[in-house]
């Protein structure tokens, strides 16, 4: 079971990374995808070796919702894009004082 | 299956009403669509009359679990869910006049703020993980959206995206908390998970769960370390969606975070953890009240000062979590979630009646609302600055407003749980307080002892006008008949907190 | 390595098929291919005719837009599956088999306002 916790683990840090050092819109829309699927595999890993449906009930529904999510992130950058031409999120500062 | 069909009928007419909404816009055409939110409010209304139904019926078997264990919508939950009824209603009531001033399209405005709603009646009914993140995520995604709905400013995009952002690391890092609760204990229903710790020494995957756990409703409630993204979307973001957010999302949040570290994760499931966990708690409810207050104290915008505020009272909402955390599983845990109901509600309704009057001054399509527009309100429009001064002597927790009684409440509630470990907190947050009074009060002076700089487009209509009436009443009646409001609230929630729910649940 | 990575090998030896494949075509090829050297060689070639514009032209928004609403509708079929496989056992019970036949219903209903509303707003039209 290791090496699956391990790969998820690996994965989740790739993701926390991605999304606090990343300034382009789109890296941190892929960082966030890793988190969440870093938690499926945790998810399905545990109820392979255990047994019991709820975990991947729960990643499915995770799956579901992140794409939703994950679209609308992506519909709020691309008007960010139609504003400023750019979907680095650095520019976005107008609102620092 | 009938019996929890009709349990739900709140949620499911909030549903329908969402979707109604959604299609009545595309499909009608017409060009004003004030009506729009007429009928949302008047769903929101029938919504309201279907709790008090509810409430009343004793065939229905409220306080058990329904939908195999997935939730639970007994008489506590109903009188929260008659909150973020309420909370939608008077936001669609202040949106009605405010968004056609506008410039953009406003059809989905109302269907948005139906499926946020229903997504924080999700969350406070959840018993389940599954349940639980749904609610969340219907919640977040629809906050998303409404945060950037103003797609002609650059201001909401940017509000949008950085609220996005940081809602969604949230997400993460919840749903890898849950994965390693549910690697722990097998389950994923709360009292189930709450069972398998029961007695047992915590392992690996239980500190990593919790940690996660408190991490994400730091995130969602905005307490200090995870706060960076609220005063920038407080700002960005719409009046009337900022009062969603204030008042709603925190409801929402407290409640279920209430409900996971009371029947989930309990003193009893933590073991040796718990003092760990408290320490951490009490340190972060420290410093989210001192240093929101702190840097509300000079704000001279109302929606950033707001957005500090939110913040130093998450602070204070922390201790009444560790409140009911403390007395998991005791009868006495019914009245300190009763009080951090009572507290939400008195919040909720002060922070409607600050972005009403935000929403009041926001014509011209301005959204940087400084204290300088405020000056000489009370001339221009008496109704608007008596319930913009009632609000911030509720927020600040001035004697006669519904404010001070919620805060009485809910530190009564904590010095009761435990005399031992909670005085300090009380102290801290009574200093607080003390602290806050000097901001709030500002905005005072400025509306009725300052005479106007400059002129100022005041957005004026009925339902306006209706919705701060309204909040008026309301602040004034919690305020002067406080012990009712407490007794109901803290009477529902007893059983609801104490039982132990059977799960059928896979 | 144990026997837990058997059923693995006949991957890392496709793995490496793979890419000793595309080293061995570049290798090959620059080995033995002919090296013309001339400007017209390195230009740009569109069907005999000079380009037009430059290569990097951004993609019409719209493309995004239908990108979006497909993943959506795309991935909300999963939940199709579980209720499939599971929905002769729900039959067995009748006092849930009428539920399990209306849930379904309801759940494709509520993806239908989605297309509704998508649809009416225009955000399919491609002018």
């Amino acid at each position: 079971m290791t090496p699956y916790l391990l790969l998820a683990a690996a994965l989740f840090c790739v993701g926390v990374y991605g999304l606090l050092t990343q300034r382009h819109g789109i890296g941190i829309l892929v960082s966030i995808e890793l988190m969440v699927n870093a938690a499926n595999i945790n998810l399905v890993t545990f109820a392979h070796f255990r047994g019991g449906t709820a975990g991947p009930a729960l990643a499915l529904f995770a799956l579901a919702l992140t794409v939703a999510e994950v679209a609308v992130g992506l519909a709020i950058l691309l008007l960010l894009y139609r504003q400023k031409g750019d979907v680095q999120v650095d520019d976005a500062k107008e609102l620092r004082q | 299956m009938l019996n929890d069909l009709l349990t739900v009928l709140p949620l499911t007419i909030v549903a329908l009403l969402g979707c109604f909404v959604l299609l009545l816009d595309v499909l009608s055409g017409q060009t004003d669509r004030r009506y729009l939110g007429r009928i949302t409010a008047a769903g929101f209304a029938l919504a309201l009359g279907s709790v008090y139904l509810l409430w009343g019926k004793t065939s229905l078997q409220l306080e058990s679990p329904i939908f195999g264990g997935i939730m639970v919508l007994g008489r506590f939950e109903l009188l929260a869910c008659a909150v973020l009824l309420l909370i939608g209603l008077f936001v669609t009531l202040m949106s009605i006049d405010w968004a056609p001033e506008q410039g953009v399209s406003i059809g989905e405005l109302y269907a948005l703020v139906c499926f946020a709603v229903l997504g924080m009646m999700l969350l406070v009914t959840a018993t389940h993980m599954i349940s639980l993140f749904l609610g969340l995520e219907v919640m977040s995604v629809a906050i998303y959206v409404l945060a950037a709905f103003k797609r002609n400013s650059p201001y909401a995009a940017e509000a949008g995206m950085k609220y996005f952002v940081l809602g969604a690391f949230g997400t993460g890092l919840l749903l890898y908390g849950m994965a390693y609760a549910y690697g722990a204990t097998g389950k994923l229903a709360f009292a189930d998970v709450a069972q398998a710790l029961a007695g047992k020494e915590p392992t690996g995957y239980v500190k990593l769960a919790v940690l996660m756990l408190v991490a994400a409703f730091g995130f969602k409630l905005a307490l200090v370390p995870f706060h960076m993204w609220t005063p920038d979307v407080y700002e960005g973001a719409p009046a009337p969606v900022t009062a969603l957010m204030a008042a709603g999302v925190k409801t929402a949040a407290v409640i279920a975070a209430g409900r996971v570290f009371v029947t989930a994760l309990p003193p009893s499931a933590l073991g040796s953890l718990e003092p760990t966990v408290f320490k951490i708690l009490g340190v972060l409810a420290v410093i989210t009240m001192t240093a929101g207050n702190l840097m509300a104290l000079p704000q001279r915008n109302l929606k950033r000062m707001l957005a500090y505020s939110a913040v130093a009272h998450a602070g204070y909402l922390l201790i009444g979590l560790m409140a009911a955390h403390h007395v998991a599983g005791q009868p006495q845990v019914g009245d300190v979630m009763g009080a951090l109901l009572v507290y939400l509600f008195v919040y909720a309704l002060a922070n409607l009646a600050a972005f009403a009057v935000v929403s009041l001054l926001g014509g011209q399509s301005q959204e940087d609302v400084s204290l300088d527009h405020l000056s000489g309100l009370s001339g221009r429009h008496p109704l608007g600055a008596a319930v913009l001064a009632l609000a911030m002597l509720s927020l600040a927790g001035v004697p006669p407003t519904a404010g001070f009684f919620g805060k009485l409440t809910l530190f009564k509630e904590a010095l009761r749980a435990d005399e031992g470990k909670f005085p300090w907190l009380v102290v801290l947050a009574v200093l607080n307080s003390v602290v806050s009074v000097f901001y709030y009060l500002r905005v005072l002076v400025h509306t009725y002892f300052r005479d106007a700089l400059r002129p100022v487009l005041l957005v004026r209509g009925t339902a306006l006008t209706l919705a701060l009436g309204l909040l008026a009443f309301l602040t004034l009646q919690v305020g002067l008949f406080p012990s009712r409001w407490f007794e109901a609230t803290a009477q529902a929630a007893r059983p609801a907190t104490t039982q132990v729910s059977t799960s059928a649940a896979p | 390595m144990g026997a837990h990575y058997v059923p693995y090998v006949p991957i890392a030896i496709l793995l490496l098929l793979a890419c000793g494949m595309m080293a061995a075509i570049l290798v090959i090829n620059s080995l033995i291919g002919p090296k013309p050297r001339s400007v017209l060689h390195n230009a740009p070639f569109e069907c005999g005719v000079e380009p037009i514009g430059s290569a990097r032209s951004r993609y019409s928004v719209n493309f995004y837009l239908v990108g979006i609403f497909f993943i959506v509708f795309d991935i909300e079929a999963v939940f199709l599956y579980p209720w499939a496989v599971l929905y002769r056992s729900f039959l067995a019970d009748p006092s849930f088999a009428f539920a399990a036949v209306a849930e379904m219903f309801v759940f494709v209903g509520i993806l239908v306002v989605g297309l509704v509303y998508v649809w009416k707003r225009g955000a399919l039209d491609w002018t």
